[in-house]
Formats: structure tokens, sequence, C-alpha cells
């Protein structure tokens, strides 16, 4: 059996815990119930709901509590420390962490966003489809993307307190206009939906640096962990 | 095949050098003073914040190849698993080990164990499993055992006692207490740990050897522990001796536990008098430190002396 199976496998038992379904329960009814809310206030229902309250607050707060649970609320280098000392390599052991963590939270972003739509929306409307379609591929790649964020921000601080001082840097820093915003998800997701983009940069070119940091970022992350 | 600590600063270890051969090392120590520390870096758990650590020229922080020939049983972290077999096949498979939980644990009679679910299991229940996992590894170069003989009920001293030993002829085994009495039943020889440094090495566990200048303690127990009493008081070995009318014990002490020991064995075959228990009184781990912060500052006073008398000399 591979560190990388070995590290998958317990990280999504460690995820099976009623906490988790709470919250992922807790964060759709949330989006569901302020998505009927803008619906009532009139057009561009989906929008506010997919930007304030879905991407920006329900998906990175559940996404830091999946990788909270995966870590066991400790630091990254931590979490796998006893398996570690039974030989699995614990490079190979966070990565397979890493991947159970963006595997749930891909479905809890393309979850939380397809239930927004459909309340922001209605069933009868005719963009419906496209813009279910639409809203998965970004929910699943916020989701990913946050875990892979959270995962690196593991690394710092006693017992991963890093986790929480990146959020509070990605809600701070992340959804202003400024340069530093290029460095948070907050502002490339707000861009794939649609919102102001940060120094004006296309969804393309948004996407690709996403994607660029968050490798960038989970790689450095990981390779200080010691072998 | 050694294991090298070398100069190493780790949590209360503090330029902390050690070399060990193949063979059984008792380390006398609490978690206070760097025992566990000590064995989470031969484990491998983190690196050392100054230092190097070295089993057969590797680290193990470094080296996943060489942690799967390591057995450690110190952390007492609780299984993730559901089911005990399961967490002890894919413990035992990381350790490349063709034995399967039912034959590794029948070794130590902890087979009932293997059909519980892991969060029912209590801490010396998963000690005993930490151990019984260690002691499977086949071939290992490490053995890191913190209190291998501090478990429940149940589970057999002897046969232990006997693996470790078993193990001890090829591998570096290093043994953990806090207990004078385990380490006394593990090994002739052991290592004192105190404030994160060795300070003597114990070739006897005797209680002159782990407190110096204190006389050997033998607690006998006996029927006939009044008479046995009145006739060690006039015995030459014996330097003193306390007795309550009505026990069924007595302490005896002298200075040297053999002489002690055999005044009393030759006294009861002399005169058929059954012994039910000879055992020595060794001291606790806060003992033997307050005599050796005695003993240090006994040396200090007498270099203070001789330096202040030397100084007055020359004046």
């Amino acid at each position: 059996m591979s560190s990388f199976s070995v590290g998958l496998n317990v990280s999504l038992r460690r995820v099976q815990h009623p906490l988790s379904f709470t919250g992922i329960v807790v964060a759709a009814t949330l989006a569901i119930v302020v998505a009927f809310v803008e619906r009532r206030l009139g057009p561009g229902a989906v929008d506010r709901t997919l930007t304030g309250v879905t991407f920006g607050l329900a998906l990175p707060l559940a996404s830091l509590g999946i990788v909270s649970r995966t870590c066991r609320t400790l630091r990254l280098d931590h979490s796998f420390l006893e398996l570690g000392r039974h030989g699995a390599d614990r490079r190979g052991l966070a990565i397979g962490q890493t991947a159970a963590a963006v595997a749930v939270c891909g479905v809890i972003g393309t979850f939380l966003g397809v239930v927004s739509v459909l309340a922001a929306r209605g069933v009868h409307d005719p963009r419906l489809f496209g813009d279910l379609w639409a809203t998965a591929t970004v929910g699943a790649c916020a989701g990913a993307a946050y875990a892979c964020w959270f995962v690196a921000a593991s690394r710092v601080g006693k017992h991963g307190v890093g986790r929480t001082v990146f959020l509070v840097l990605d809600w701070t820093l992340g959804s202003s206009a400024s340069a530093l915003a290029l460095l948070f998800p907050r502002g490339h997701i707000l861009n794939l939906l649609g919102a102001s983009p940060p120094l004006g940069l296309s969804p393309t070119a948004s996407m690709a640096i996403l994607a660029s940091l968050t490798f960038l970022v989970l790689a450095l992350a990981i390779s200080r962990i010691p072998r | 095949m050694t294991l090298t600590l070398a100069a190493v600063s780790y949590g209360h270890l503090f330029q902390f050098t050690l070399e060990l051969e193949p063979g059984l090392h008792v380390i006398v120590g609490k978690v206070s003073d760097g025992s566990l520390d000590l064995l989470q870096l031969c484990g491998g758990d983190a690196p050392p914040r100054r230092g190097r650590v070295l089993i057969d020229g590797q680290e193990p922080h470094r080296s996943p190849e060489l942690r799967r020939k390591l057995g450690c049983a110190y952390s007492g972290a609780p299984f993730e698993e559901k089911l005990v077999r399961e967490a002890v096949a894919r413990r035992l498979e990381l350790h490349g080990c063709n034995a399967t939980p039912e034959s590794a644990l029948a070794r130590f009679a902890l087979e009932p164990l293997l059909v519980r679910t892991a969060s029912t299991l209590g801490a010396l229940e998963l000690h005993a499993l930490e151990l019984a996992i260690a002691l499977s590894v086949e071939s290992p170069k490490a053995l890191l055992l913190c209190e291998p003989l501090a478990f429940g009920a149940g589970f057999n001293a002897e046969l232990v006692l006997g693996a470790i030993r078993q193990q001890a002829e090829q591998s570096i085994v290093v043994c953990a207490t806090a207990s004078p009495r385990a380490a006394a039943l593990l090994g002739p020889a052991s290592l004192l740990l105190e404030d994160g440094r060795l300070k003597r090495h114990v070739l006897a566990p005797t209680r002159p050897a782990f407190t110096p200048g204190a006389r050997a303690r033998i607690r006998v127990e006996c029927a006939q522990a009044e008479l046995m009493a009145e006739a060690l008081t006039r015995h030459p070995a014996v330097a003193s001796l306390s007795w309550q009318r009505g026990d069924a014990f007595l302490i005896v002490e002298g200075t040297e536990v053999e002489a002690l020991s055999s005044a009393i064995l030759s006294l009861s075959v002399e005169r058929q008098w059954w012994i039910s228990q000879l055992t020595q009184v060794l001291p606790d781990p806060v003992e033997i430190r307050a005599t050796h912060a005695a003993l240090a500052r006994a040396a200090y006073e007498a270099t203070h002396h001789r330096l202040h008398t030397d100084r007055g000399g020359l004046e």
C-alpha cells in the first residue's frame, strides 16, 4: 500500500464526521436562503448570491472545515505523525491528504454553486442549464483551489493556525481591486464569476494565475515536509 | 550498526551525545527529563534543533525506508481506523511484515483485541498493541520502547521481556522508563537521564548504584517475620532493620545487596522459614534526582573550598 493511498484513505475517513456533514448542510441552507431573498429583491440574484454568500463565505468556511478535519486540527506535517513513524513517506501522505481535500472541497463547491443557482433562478428559467454548468465548473475549481491553499497554509503555526490567518487575508485582501488580490484565490474566483477583475485581468488569465499560484504554493509546502 | 546522537538539542535534551551499539539499553528518566524526546528523535518524528541523529548512517526523519525498520512504541496516539484489526494490518503492512495481525498478536495473547473497534481501546490496551506491533517488525534496526513493562492485566510480562531480549541480540533496543524497578527487570545496566543530560551509567540496578551513599534495602515477606527480624539483627551484613509488630514483612538495610540477600536466604534455609517475597526497594526518580543534586552541590562546594584555600595560600 503506497503512502499516497494511505493518506487519501485516512483523510477521507477523517472527513466522515457528523460535524463535516452539519457544516455542509448549514452552508447550503445559508446559500439557499440568501438566494431566495436575493430573488425577491430583483434581477441579478444569481450573481449577488454566488459572489456574495456562496463563494465568498460558505465555500471558504466549508473548505476550511474540511481541511482542518483532514489535518485533525494540527499542522500539516504533524497530522500524519503516527503513520510516518511506521515507515510511510510523509510527503506521500500529504499528497494523498491534499487529493482527498481537493476532491471533497471540489464536490462541495459544485454542490453549493448548483443549489444557489437553482434557488436564485428557479427551475423554469430558460438560462438555468447554462448557468448550472458554468457555476458547477467554477465551483469545482474554487473548491479545489481553496483546499490546496488551506493545506499549504496548514504548514504555518503551531496547530496549523495559518489556515485561519489565510482565510482572513483572503477575505480582506482577496476582494480588493489592488495587485495584492492577485495573490489570493478570492479575486480570481470572483473574476471567473463575472465580478470586477483584479487589475482588469481576463477570466482565462485569472484561471491560469490561480492554477499556477496554487500549484506553486502547494508544491512549496509539501516539499518542506520531512520525508 | 550504531545509533548516534551527536550534540543534539531537542525538547528537553540539550547538547545530548550518545552512541549505542546493538543490545538492550535501558534509560531511566521521566518525560520531563527528555526520555520521550529521545525516543521521538530516534523514531524520526522531527528533526533535532541542533546536532544529528543517525541510525546505521541514516537520519530517521529523512528516511521512510529506515523508519520501516524501526519498531516504535511511545506515541499512545489512538488508531484512526474503525477496527483494531484494520489498524494493526495497515501498520504491519507499512513495516513490510509478512505476519498477519492474528499471528503478530497471538505471540502476546492479544488476539481478543482484534475484533474490537479502535475507539473502545483504553490507553494501556493501546500501548500493549503498539508494543506488539513494534516487536513484530522483522529484523529491526532499532526498537524504541517507552515504558515497555507498563500494560494492563492479561498481558504477559515474561513474553514481552523474552521478545525484547531476543530482539536485543541483533538490534539496538532502547527502553525508556521512569521506574527504576522496571529498569532492574529489563536489564542489568541502565543510563540515568536527568534534565536532558545523561548523568550516570549504572552497572547494577541497586539502590547504592542509583543513589550513591545510600544503603541497599531489601523487603522480605515471611510468615516468621518476627523471628527473622530477631535473627537478622545479629548478622554482620545487616546495618539496620525495620519491622512492626503484626507485619508479615520487614525491611532490611545493609551496604551490599548480595551480602544482604545471602544472609536472608541462608537464614531461611537454615531455619526452614518460608520466604514468600524478596525484593529490592529501589529509590524513586525524585530521590535519585535529590541525591544527584546533593552530590553536585558537594562537588561544587569542595572545588570552591579548594580554590579558596589555594588562593589564601598564595597570598
